[in-house]
């Protein structure tokens, strides 16, 4: 539904003491954004901290009575939310501003300074509440321990230090109040409950189911192709042909795999286990159910790319016939649709439920379907950029296990060989934030 | 994706004072779910009370303190939730409590013989909050005089007995407490102010997302088909043909009908498919009106796989077994390489929800089997119904939801002389009496 409601600019301003998710709950959701076909962009106030005051700051400097430091902290605040209105200004459609914003007082100037900025503006805060010692102190350890402020610290001072800042913190925190005149959410527990204060409009209702779904429960995501079918052996795009012997072969591999991948019936039966309702896909998957003695659920939207009227040629032959078409898919791989048939885009706007489920489930979710299905999903889990989706890496024979987290996404891919059982694996653990050259370099960057 | 669910039966329970829209949020909640496949039924605690206590009730009945009425109250109350329990154990998914269960004391005593009869049902509160004087007046006006409680009672004392029934239930309300343990929903002012607690699993967080996008405002939903297309003259189907010179026509008069329609007004919203002949159908409206129209492959025609451009003589002939088995079960009959209806029911979910969400009028121009799944929900049709509706070319259906019925008219429009003619003009009470509620 990307095309609707575009005309609309976002802003998203988090609210919370330090520790209680808000960057992990801003990445999703811009995450989330860029994906629906919004531009969408988080500006971290803490970044600009770092690069203005640099990160040898200690809890005094978060002292409320610090007034030195006080002033550069809401100097370093004002840039970013600068730099988010320019972004809105310049052709962005969702600014996500990422910040404690602790006070009525901040609040207050910053809702004023967005509804001055823009017509028709929809600002949003979102509110992260967080009582439960053990989580706070598990986001310590897994987030802030890493974080370049700590650099020089060993992790028992930098947890003293982080914990004396989130006193700090503490002395002036007010909680969202109605009177504020603000469309706020507020999330506590993790997501399980949700306070929501006048918030209208299809994309806010969007970011509340979201939001009710998210968790982090580090689940693994199993993603894998069908085995080899008669088509992949021909070359051929489109049909609904079953497996070759050498997918046959892989099928029972697969099952192997999984098989021991899950060795007790409690996790088996917790598994949530997705297919398509083509005939490679069921047949690989039955093979797989049978041996796990589960089920899998048989859904239309995980069916292949649907190309239309070249189902069944070959890429030689498309070349022939549709000439045009062929240099125009070639040129823009995402969003040429075949003609009576679909596009990346289209692809990517109908699996958005399975996604929705992947995100919500905190049980280990496993995927057998097709290139262009785990294209799409690859990239999403993966934090790929859109454009990068249809010529993604995704081989036949092989699962790709994903475990994303909250800072980054751990990736596994397991190439079996159908005929030999012979397993060999590749183990990529993906920083969010060093990925290349071109983009994040830092963790500044976040 | 209904099928993830349908591992543990569900209980709704409904919370509120009357005249806040419990039984309009449990109607709601009822047909979506039934749409989605889950079989779906709401026990309305104040059809039980009519039934065994009368319903010459007046506002004393509903005393705290009267001791015989609060026995008989709670009674009823039991044998709405022994009726919902057996539903369940039968042929339902999700029943619907649907009472004001205003007190600690009623939920506690729900959960536990829920416990005690049906451990293994999950429960979920709806609570509705309203505290707007007007809303709550309206709502009397609208739903509650026509009730069987106040035959034959004038239009004053009705309302009058309404209201101190109202402060009967007042004196005791306890609204949901976290401290409860329940899961719940509580949605304040007609969802200015929504709170959830504690939800779980895929139904609930479901029911979520759809409560959070219905309002009560009653507006128009159009629907038509594109213009008559050239497949359309040839009995065939799937294809993307181009309109014919008929289609055009319609087109054209269609556009002319809506400017006539909205009188001026453009703050509407229009969604169409991706296919030549909605396409051009939109256009031409479009070009008329002066608005911009959404493109959605959600609504683009049944996929007829295999069949695809085959007149039904020509599947009859070619693919005997399938055009028989297709005759037979409609509804599930998926063509190879193609769809079925539950599948464009399922892909047509998102729409459902944009149109809910809508508090402006909104236009749909698409296609047969997607109009007959659209009509279906808002028109309250029984699924299996969906695949046999009546929904021809050259028409259009205006429909107009409200609490407890579903206005409908059907303008037929001559593609040649623009003459519209108001077919039906049918209030269609989704009930026949308010017993039936």
């Amino acid at each position: 539904m990307q095309q609707c409601n575009r005309s609309q600019k976002i802003a998203i301003c988090t609210v919370g003491l330090p520790a209680r998710g808000k960057t992990y709950i801003s990445r999703k959701l811009n995450r989330y954004f860029n994906w629906l076909g919004y531009k969408s962009r988080v500006f971290i106030n803490g970044n600009y901290r770092r690069e203005i005051c640099g990160t040898e700051c200690n809890s005094q400097f978060f002292d409320p009575q610090n007034e030195e430091a006080q002033k550069a902290r809401s100097d370093c605040a004002k840039m970013a939310l600068q730099d988010l209105i320019q972004f809105l200004q310049n052709g962005g459609d969702v600014g996500i501003l990422d910040g404690t914003n602790i006070t009525k007082e901040r609040r207050h100037q910053i809702e004023n300074d967005l509804k001055s900025s823009f017509n028709g503006i929809q600002t949003l805060w979102i509110e992260s509440i967080c009582n439960d010692s053990k989580v706070i102190q598990n986001n310590i350890r897994l987030t802030k321990i890493n974080n370049p402020d700590y650099c020089n610290v060993n992790p028992e001072q930098a947890t003293i230090d982080f914990l004396n800042r989130i006193k700090m913190y503490e002395q002036i925190y007010q909680t969202i109040t109605d009177d504020e005149n603000l469309s706020y959410i507020k999330t506590m527990n993790v997501g399980a409950d949700i306070i929501v204060h006048q918030v209208y409009g299809f994309l806010l209702s969007k970011i509340v189911s979201f939001i009710m779904n998210l968790h982090t429960y580090p689940r693994p995501i199993y993603l894998s192709r069908h085995g080899e079918s008669q088509y992949n052996v021909d070359d051929r795009v489109g049909g609904d042909s079953d497996l070759s012997e050498l997918g046959e072969m892989y099928a029972e591999k697969l099952a192997d795999f999984f098989y021991s991948e899950f060795p007790t019936k409690e996790i088996k039966n917790q598994i949530i286990f997705f297919t398509s309702t083509m005939r490679r896909a069921v047949h690989t998957s039955d093979v797989v159910a049978q041996k796990l003695e589960i089920q899998p659920l048989q859904l239309k939207t995980l069916d292949e790319i649907n190309v239309g009227i070249c189902d069944g040629m070959t890429y030689t032959e498309i070349a022939q016939k549709f000439p045009n078409d062929f240099q125009e898919r070639k040129i823009n791989k995402l969003g040429y649709r075949y003609p009576r048939g679909e596009s990346y885009l289209d692809l990517i706007s109908r699996i958005e439920p399975v996604i929705f489920e992947i995100e919500r489930s905190r049980q280990p979710v496993m995927i057998i379907a097709h290139q262009a299905i785990l294209r799409c999903l690859y990239a999403y889990f993966h934090q790929n950029e859109i454009p990068e989706v249809p010529t993604l890496d995704i081989p036949l024979h092989c699962v790709i296990k994903l475990t994303p987290a909250a800072y980054f996404c751990d990736e596994k891919r397991v190439l079996i060989n159908p005929q030999t059982g012979e397993i060999s694996i590749k183990e990529e653990y993906v920083q969010e934030f060093v990925r290349s050259k071109s983009k994040q370099k830092s963790f500044i960057d976040l | 994706m209904q099928e993830l669910g349908k591992q543990q039966k569900m209980v709704i329970g409904m919370v509120g004072l009357p005249a806040r829209g419990k039984t309009y949020i449990s109607r709601k909640i009822c047909r979506y779910l039934n749409w989605m496949g889950f079989k779906s039924k709401v026990f309305n605690i104040g059809n039980y009370r009519r039934q065994i206590c009368g319903t010459d009730c007046n506002s004393n009945f509903f005393d705290p303190s009267n001791k015989d009425a609060s026995k008989a109250r709670d009674e009823c109350a039991l044998l709405a939730l022994n009726d919902m329990i057996n539903y369940l154990r039968n042929e339902g998914d999700v029943s619907l409590y649907d009472g004001t269960n205003t007190t600690k004391q009623r939920r506690k005593l729900i959960m536990e013989t829920l416990q005690q009869k049906f451990s293994e049902v999950q429960v979920f509160w709806v609570e509705s909050v309203c505290n707007d004087e007007d809303v709550i007046l309206r709502n009397i006006q609208l739903t509650k005089l026509n009730n069987p409680d106040y035959v034959g009672k004038s239009y004053d004392e009705a309302t009058q007995d309404f209201q101190q029934r109202i402060e009967q239930y007042t004196k005791v309300y306890e609204p949901i407490d976290m401290d409860e343990n329940i899961s719940f929903i509580k949605i304040i002012d007609i969802g200015n102010d929504i709170m959830i607690y504690n939800i779980q699993g895929f139904l609930q967080s479901k029911l979520v997302s759809y409560l959070m996008n219905l309002h009560i405002y009653p507006r128009p939903i159009y629907l038509s088909r594109h213009g008559e297309s050239q497949y359309n003259v040839v009995h065939k189907v799937g294809g993307d043909s181009d309109l014919t010179q008929t289609g055009i026509m319609y087109a054209k008069q269609l556009g002319k009908y809506f400017i006539q329609e909205l009188e001026g007004n453009r703050n509407i919203k229009m969604f169409t498919s991706t296919m030549k002949r909605a396409l051009h159908t939109s256009n031409e409206v479009c070009e008329l009106l002066g608005v911009e129209y959404y493109s959605l492959k959600a609504l683009d025609e049944i996929n007829p796989g295999i069949c695809d451009g085959l007149t039904y003589q020509q599947i009859a002939d070619k693919f005997p077994q399938d055009y028989e088995e297709r005759k037979m079960n409609k509804l599930t009959y998926r063509y190879p390489r193609g769809e079925s209806y539950l599948d464009v029911i399922s892909r047509v979910e998102q729409i459902i929800f944009e149109i809910e969400r809508s508090r402006l009028p909104v236009i749909v121009i698409a296609h047969q089997a997607i109009l007959r799944c659209l009509y279906a929900y808002f028109h309250e049709h029984e699924v299996p119904e969906i695949p046999k509706l009546n929904i021809p070319l050259h028409q259009v259906i205006k429909l107009v939801p409200a609490t407890y019925y579903c206005k409908e008219t059907r303008i037929k429009i001559d593609a040649m002389t623009g003459n519209s003619e108001i077919q039906d003009e049918a209030t269609i009470k989704k009930v026949k009496s308010f017993l039936d509620l």
